[in-house]
């Protein structure tokens, strides 16, 4: 039945989707408002049957409906209630039907916020994302129908993948990279249509800004969650592997990082037209590739992508977007001419420039290192790995000249370069070097030693720039500096939150640093009451327990920390007597549909960083192995990536123009 | 000239750039390897407990790939395959293998798939060279771009004071 239902819910939100552009593209052609207000409502009501398509999966998974194929493929009796819902973004259909209902809330959401506005151009923006929508619905009639029915029905399902029924985070990880990669349709949309129509030459960006930055924000506070689900769950003590996966994530948000600072060279100077349309045709592409990459089996091996026709289909679909861009590009080439100039060779302008330009050969280093053993197979039947040595020893010193720059360009004024303005780069410079000096003191040497200089150079760089602007607001209004600093983001909400941004970058990339170069890790056999040394703690193995779950057996070790000095200040007094501060729990998890246990770690965090405690093994007596890693300003990574996202947020926050 | 505008002489300077850009990542792709790799979240520091045994053996794991695992390194891998190839190294380190000779034969049991960071010959000189092309292709454009507008630039605003002066 719910089969039956869903189908017809897709197959009633493709005909939608049809309608609402026939109706656009007329109402557009015949200048005929009635027309393009039917085509609005169409977007909505395809909202609707979208709504209602992932209402019914989700009625199927939680009410364990096996005689659906994805519900008999994805759950089973004993997946507890969150991760059935959950299993909707748990494969490829689900995600697909995930993919269509955020685009089609986005459309809904251009189609009534510009219900009055832009008229020349939201038709045709619409129609676009209309375009796309068709696509992936297309897509579940077809090849990845998350309805399909299975007949004789299982009496069980085979169950979630135990990864990513293992943790909270998996819950909010997939859908903030969906939001961010479909809401990059809404600028290319927009762009798209602004070129089409000859109209919105340079304020298709403007427009879309909140758009393009609420994506950006999602896509970025996404892949820092992913990033920390990857920590908190796979036991390896590491939270990046460069896994195509990641940089699959990775690579649209540096492209539209890059886009976000070459828009404003836009607006200032009418100049990079045809760069910008072209960033935001790259983004869009990128964020289906990458659906294409994570999503169509492709990563297991290249010959199992043929197996299904999702891959394939997604390939076309990306060529055909590509040669419809470029046509369009090349159509308007005249409407992207720039005309406008730049003051000087060193400006703030060209420092910008430079920031795209390595911005892209990052993302273009992380392309080719993802797709060249995928092409090396493909072509030459050569099997190859690309891993972690290949993009650390590439990005790195990439990532750190974008530091620089990012140093300078914040601290100087738009246009020329002056040597008055160069003399604001003097105190960031001064707390870097000190930085550095304090931190050789403390024992830290070489690359890290230069890194670190960097990342503080770029942080006290935005610092400076906060000062600088509370200080002067404050004189002018004559107010005290600290309402002055918050003030700031009300006076210039994008300038502010983009250094913001800038801070939590540096603080994320500290942690990076500190996290690569100072991680001590050992494997501890121990008895139970042994006690055991892991840096700065003292460790207790109190002994191991079954735990029965309803999904799953756990086995969970006790290890308790004792305060660092306790044995040296009561030599008598046995170990087993001392108070713990605090008990962690690393346990093996046992799934019946997985053959191998899932090592779930136990993390204790403070701002200097984490304690990371994997159990490995445990014998009949009790005894067990316990990896123990102490893992320095970890914490750090999250705080800078959320606040990068937060700064995102703050800038677009409505209502706050002064 | 007007005051603000830097002079002349200052204007190969992206050129420049651009140059030692290139040569840093033409320097840090060619360099040889490191007895460490700078795996993110990788290397175990010189800390009280792991000995340089531990280390060197993890520098060697972090470059291999877990053979049964989805993109896991040696190192970093719980598997059981991957801790008896940790033991095998920490073995054939302790008869005194160079770290070249241990790397070469789980190569000659695997194939080059098992190295993480691909060799710099063959095909992988295309790998490794590629994102130092795009760099310069790139910095190329950039500093084009800048010579046609800021030429303008400088036409414009001649005209604008001649207009005015």
């Amino acid at each position: 039945m719910v089969s039956i239902l869903g189908t017809a819910a897709i197959a009633t939100a493709l005909l939608l989707a049809l309608v609402g552009l026939a109706y656009l593209l007329r109402g557009r052609a015949r200048d005929d408002a009635d027309l393009v207000r039917r085509g609005h409502r169409a977007v909505v009501a395809l909202l609707v049957a979208l709504t209602a398509a992932v209402a019914l999966l989700e009625v199927a998974l939680i009410g364990r409906d096996f005689s659906v194929r994805y519900v008999a493929a994805n759950i089973n009796t004993a997946t507890p209630l969150p991760f059935r819902i959950v299993g909707l973004w748990g494969a490829l259909e689900g995600s697909i039907l995930l993919w269509a209902w955020v685009q089609a809330g986005y459309a809904a959401l251009v189609a009534i916020r510009y219900r009055s506005r832009h008229q020349e151009t939201v038709p045709l923006a619409l129609a676009v994302l209309l375009g796309i929508t068709s696509f992936f619905l297309l897509l579940m009639l077809g090849p990845a129908n998350p309805f399909a029915r299975i007949f004789p029905p299982p009496p069980e399902g085979r169950g979630l993948n135990p990864l990513l029924q293992n943790h909270p985070l998996m819950a909010v990880h997939p859908p903030f990279l969906y939001l961010g990669y479909v809401g990059f349709s809404v600028p290319y949309a927009f762009a798209t249509a602004a070129l089409l129509t000859r109209s919105m030459r340079d304020q298709w960006m403007t427009v879309t800004r909140r758009w393009t930055v609420a994506a950006w924000s999602f896509l970025g506070a996404g892949i820092v969650l992913g990033a920390w689900w990857s920590y908190e769950v796979l036991g390896w003590g590491g939270y990046w592997a460069w896994d195509p996966v990641e940089n699959a994530a990775l690579m649209p948000w540096l492209v539209a990082t890059a886009f976000l600072h070459s828009v404003v060279v836009q607006e200032r100077r009418r100049l990079l037209r045809l760069w910008n349309h072209a960033l935001v045709i790259v983004t869009f592409l990128l964020t289906l590739f990458g659906t294409f990459l994570t999503r169509s089996g492709i990563l297991g091996s290249v010959h199992d992508f043929t197996q299904s026709l999702v891959g394939p289909i997604f390939l076309l679909f990306i060529g055909a977007v590509l040669t419809f861009s470029v046509g369009v590009l090349l159509l308007r080439r005249d409407e992207v001419r720039d005309d406008g100039t730049l003051p000087a060779y060193l400006s703030r302008e060209s420092l910008f420039l430079l920031n795209n330009v390595l911005l892209l050969v990052l993302a273009a280093t992380v392309f080719i290192g993802t797709t060249f053993p995928l092409l090396a197979e493909a072509v030459g039947g050569v099997r190859l790995s690309v891993g972690p040595p290949y993009f650390n020893r590439l990005t790195v010193p990439l990532a750190l000249a974008l530091l620089v720059l990012m140093a300078t360009a914040t601290l100087l004024p738009w246009g020329p370069v002056s040597l008055s303005a160069l003399r604001r780069l003097a105190s960031p410079v001064v707390v870097s070097l000190g930085c550095v000096l304090a931190l050789a003191g403390a024992g830290v040497r070489g690359f890290t030693l230069g890194a670190f200089g960097v990342i503080a150079l770029a942080a006290a760089a935005q610092i400076a720039e906060f000062h600088r602007g509370a200080r002067g607001l404050g004189r002018a209004e004559g107010r005290p500096y600290l309402l002055a600093l918050p003030a700031l983001f009300g006076a210039n909400s994008r300038r502010y939150a983009g250094y913001l941004a800038h801070l939590g970058l540096a603080l994320a990339l500290a942690g990076v640093a500190a996290s690569s170069a100072y991680r001590a890790e050992n494997d501890h056999a121990l008895r139970r009451g042994e006690t055991f040394r892991a840096g700065r703690y003292l460790l207790r193995y109190d002994g191991a327990a079954l735990v029965r779950r309803p999904d799953r057996l756990e086995v969970v070790a006790a290890v308790s920390i004792l305060p660092s000095g306790a044995l040296e200040a009561s030599p008598g007094r046995p170990a087993a007597a001392v108070p713990a501060l605090a008990t962690l729990y690393p346990s093996e998890r046992f799934y019946p549909q997985q053959r191998t246990p899932i090592p779930t770690p136990a993390v204790r965090s403070t701002w200097r960083g984490d304690l990371y405690l994997v159990l490995l093994a445990v014998a009949p007596d009790g005894s067990a192995v316990v990896k123990a890693i102490v893992n320095p300003l970890v914490p750090w990574i999250w705080t800078g990536g959320l606040l990068m996202a937060l700064a995102g947020v703050a800038s677009i926050w409505p209502g706050r123009r002064s | 000239m007007r005051a603000g505008r830097l002079p002349r002489a200052a204007r190969p300077v992206p050129a420049t750039l651009a140059l030692l850009l290139a040569a840093w990542i033409l320097i840090t792709a060619t360099a040889p390897a490191p007895g460490q790799s700078r795996a993110l979240g990788q290397r175990v520091a010189s800390g009280a407990q792991p000995t340089a045994l531990d280390q060197q053996v993890r520098a060697i794991a972090s470059r291999l790939r877990c053979p049964v695992c989805q993109n896991e390194s040696v190192a970093d891998s719980p598997s059981e395959l991957a801790g008896q190839m940790r033991a095998l190294i920490r073995a054939k380190l302790e008869e005194g293998q160079p770290p070249q000779e241990i790397v070469a034969y789980f190569v000659s049991r695997y194939g080059q798939w098992i190295l993480l960071d691909p060799p710099r010959e063959g095909v992988g000189w295309i790998l490794w060279s590629a994102p130092a092309v795009v760099l310069l292709v790139a910095l190329m454009a950039a500093v084009t771009f800048l010579r046609r507008t800021v030429r303008q630039g400088e036409a414009a605003a001649d005209g604008a004071e001649s207009v005015t002066g």
